[in-house]
């Protein structure tokens, strides 16, 4: 039912990714996966995604980094923010407003971790 | 410390040399003054020295000429003098004793020969008429080593002599002394050259002149013992009036005017005027071009003639004359190198007994640095050193006083330190637990949705073993911080596997590096990480972490991010060092780094007590913790015994 809909995952914790990408091809969604910023960068020149889901801290690239690549390179590609926070972030669960050291970064949706499936199924879905 | 040693002088050598140079400046000062101030009197003496060799010269040569001159007196008085007249004027036979006139000859010719041979310079003696223009009557000369009486044609007339014609003008009594000239035989200069003077007294008989008693006396001799016995520095001359030489160090000068030469003193000293000054017994003339000194002594030698003379000089260089001033300068400047050392080595000796009980304090100062039982100070000293003594007792008490303090206070701030590093962890560890648990959250709300779609319990068993796993990993890492946070002091020496040391470090610190892109590796060399150590796992894990912790905070801010551990063993001990991709630690702060509370962080970031107390933990493992300053970047190593049975049995 959601054949169109490609989702590209970008999670450095295995475990997490392989799991993100299983649920989320159970909904039905074609999922990429990619350890990393840059790995993400490399399958979005080669593939147009829908949505972007992403970690904030990884390695080589964050997922800030890669937002905002996204948003200048692929400006139709949503793009979801899934973190626990730091230091350097203040953000609040749900909204699309994030400051990351001090700079206001707007987003499509910041997903605080841990959080529901149904919260990231529903950011999917109102994209 | 060390790197002081080198630099600069120590105080003994400082003091000595403060005191050498006050005796320098002092001796300097007054060796210049006693040299300047006693030149002149120097020079002057130099000068009187002169002039009282010169006049001593002088009154020698007068005193043989006066000897001489009373000789021809007394000869005049002999009896011979008057036989000879009577006999003559008697027809030849002394009307008194009988004796005739070659008697009295006979008589003369002994008295006279007695004479010649007591009497080494005269060398003829003669008894003139003024009858027959000056006839030789007797006539004794030295001839050789003989005397011999001359006889018959070889007596010679002498009436036209200068001594001749001046004797016959004296009365009786009276002496004529010719002028001092080469010996003349019939009118020529004999060879070899003889200086000679006569003496000539005239004899009168019954108040008629009736000749001349004449002495010759050789000065050859007398002038040459004058040139040798002179001081080496001083040049001897005699000259006559005219100037011309009667003696000279070189012969070959004297005698000019009988030898046909014009060397006379005008010539070395030329507008040196002999004569003018005549009436001045002292005369001195100075060289103006060198400064060189001619004293002259005008010697009137003639009591009969008191306007004739001759001189007797000696002249010295200007230098001869400074000598005494430059001998008295190089004596001072002996007394003052003397004085230099002198006060050097007193100096010397004085300060090191002085530095001696500051060096003392000194060396406590290092013993109590380094802990060690330190000696007795010289406290009971009633001087500064005394004071320092006591102020360092003191200051030594103080200390201990606030080591204990320290001690007491120290295990407070470990703890301290720690919740401030558990604190800075905490996010990093915060967001490390919450992968794990969006990974259980997800799960489990799969499990709930494919549920409803039927889902094969292979699947749910999957699922669940997926959450077990995630759950233990949260517990793990709770398990960690636990760990950390605890004092783990005294806990029991265990055999752990390396992995979990490293697993501890992990936990504690991975998502930090993770979060700032810090590349962070851990590799085994000769290890593996089920290779087996006996130690505190928690007190090594500790400094490890504190190690990471310290590289982490001091690359941070830098391009280049990367911490590496290292790890080896062997039968004997494990190695593991951390490195960074800092470029080492200053050489200025490198010994005070293990110091406690010694931090470069900023004021609240750090207490300054990681690297100490991981120093004492080490040391409580036996081990060594060092820095590898051979390595580029900075890396700090600890070694540790793999076993404590091993170190035993060693020990």
């Amino acid at each position: 039912m959601t054949d169109e809909i490609k989702i590209l995952v970008a999670e450095d914790e295995e475990q997490l990714r392989e799991l993100l990408q299983i649920v989320l091809e159970d909904e039905g969604y074609q999922v990429d996966a990619a350890k990393d910023g840059q790995v993400a960068s490399e399958l979005m020149m080669k593939k147009t995604y829908d949505v972007l889901l992403t970690d904030l801290y990884m390695p080589k690239v964050n997922g800030i980094e890669l937002i905002q690549s996204t948003k200048k390179n692929f400006p139709k590609t949503k793009n979801i923010l899934v973190s626990g926070g730091g230091k350097e972030l203040v953000a609040k669960h749900g909204e699309k407003s994030i400051s990351f050291n001090g700079e206001i970064i707007s987003i499509d949706m910041f997903l605080k971790k841990p959080c529901e499936l149904d919260d990231i199924l529903e950011a999917i879905k109102s994209s | 410390m060390s790197q002081y040693k080198k630099k600069g002088l120590s105080i003994v050598m400082k003091m000595s040399l403060l005191a050498g140079s006050v005796a320098a400046i002092a001796s300097l000062i007054v060796g210049t003054l006693i040299v300047s101030g006693t030149a002149d009197i120097v020079y002057q003496n130099a000068l009187n020295r002169l002039r009282y060799q010169t006049n001593i010269k002088s009154l020698g040569l007068l005193a043989d000429i006066k000897n001489l001159s009373g000789d021809a007196q007394y000869l005049a008085g002999t009896p011979p003098i008057k036989g000879i007249p009577r006999a003559i004027m008697n027809g030849g036979v002394d009307p008194l004793d009988k004796s005739d006139l070659s008697e009295w000859k006979s008589r003369l010719t002994i008295i006279f020969s007695e004479l010649i041979h007591a009497k080494p310079n005269y060398i003829q003696i003669r008894y003139i008429g003024v009858a027959n223009n000056g006839q030789e009557l007797i006539r004794v000369e030295r001839s050789g080593n003989k005397i011999r009486r001359i006889k018959g044609e070889s007596l010679q007339r002498k009436g036209d002599t200068t001594y001749f014609k001046e004797a016959v003008k004296l009365n009786s009594g009276q002496v004529y002394l010719s002028d001092i000239t080469l010996n003349r035989e019939y009118e020529k200069v004999s060879e070899p050259y003889v200086p000679v003077i006569r003496a000539a007294t005239p004899v009168y008989f019954n108040d008629e002149l009736f000749g001349i008693l004449v002495i010759n006396m050789e000065f050859g001799k007398i002038f040459d013992d004058l040139v040798k016995s002179t001081p080496r520095e001083l040049i001897p001359y005699v000259t006559n009036e005219d100037g011309y030489f009667l003696a000279h160090p070189d012969k070959s000068y004297t005698y000019g005017f009988d030898l046909g030469n014009e060397n006379k003193i005008q010539t070395i000293y030329k507008d040196f005027d002999l004569k003018k000054k005549g009436d001045i017994r002292d005369v001195e003339f100075t060289l103006e071009s060198t400064g060189d000194v001619l004293h002259v002594v005008k010697s009137y030698f003639d009591p009969s003639q008191q306007e004739r003379f001759f001189a007797v000089m000696l002249a010295t260089s200007y230098e001869n004359l400074q000598s005494g001033s430059t001998s008295l300068r190089y004596q001072s400047f002996g007394i003052m190198a003397l004085l230099i050392v002198v006060s050097l080595v007193v100096a010397s000796v004085l300060a090191s007994k002085l530095m001696r009980p500051l060096q003392k304090i000194s060396a406590a100062a290092k013993d109590l640095a380094k802990g060690r039982e330190i000696l007795e100070l010289p406290i009971k000293k009633g001087d500064e050193i005394g004071e320092l003594a006591r102020s360092f007792e003191f200051m030594r008490g103080q200390l201990k006083e606030k080591e204990r303090e320290l001690i007491i206070s120290q295990g407070h701030v470990h703890n301290a330190n720690k919740m401030t590093s558990l604190g800075e962890m905490a996010a990093g560890m915060a967001h490390e637990i919450n992968s794990p648990i969006q990974a259980i959250s997800l799960m489990a709300q799969r499990v709930q949705r494919q549920l409803k779609k039927g889902m094969s319990p292979e699947d749910i068993n999957t699922s669940m073993e997926n959450i077990a796993g995630s759950v233990k990993k949260v517990s793990e890492i709770i398990d960690s911080l636990s760990r950390v946070s605890r004092d783990s002091t005294d806990d029991e020496f265990e055999k752990i596997k390396i992995g979990f040391l490293i697993e501890d470090v992990l936990n504690i610190t991975g998502e930090r590096f993770k979060v700032n892109n810090v590349a962070f590796d851990v590799i085994y060399h000769n290890a593996t990480e089920d290779s087996v150590v006996e130690c505190q796992r928690l007190q090594i894990s500790q400094v490890l972490i504190n190690l990471v912790n310290n590289s982490y905070d001091a690359i941070k801010e830098s391009d280049e991010k990367w911490i590496r551990i290292d790890i080896s063993i062997s039968s004997e001990k494990m190695k593991i060092s951390v490195t960074d991709s800092g470029k080492g630690i200053p050489a200025e702060i490198m010994d005070k780094i293990f110091e406690p509370m010694f931090t470069t962080k900023e004021v609240g970031k750090g207490t300054g007590l990681g690297l100490s107390i991981s120093r004492d933990i080490i040391a409580k493992h036996s081990g060594v913790f060092y820095i590898e300053d051979s390595a580029i970047n900075t890396s700090f190593v600890l070694e540790i015994p793999t076993s404590r049975n091993h170190l035993a049995r060693n020990v």
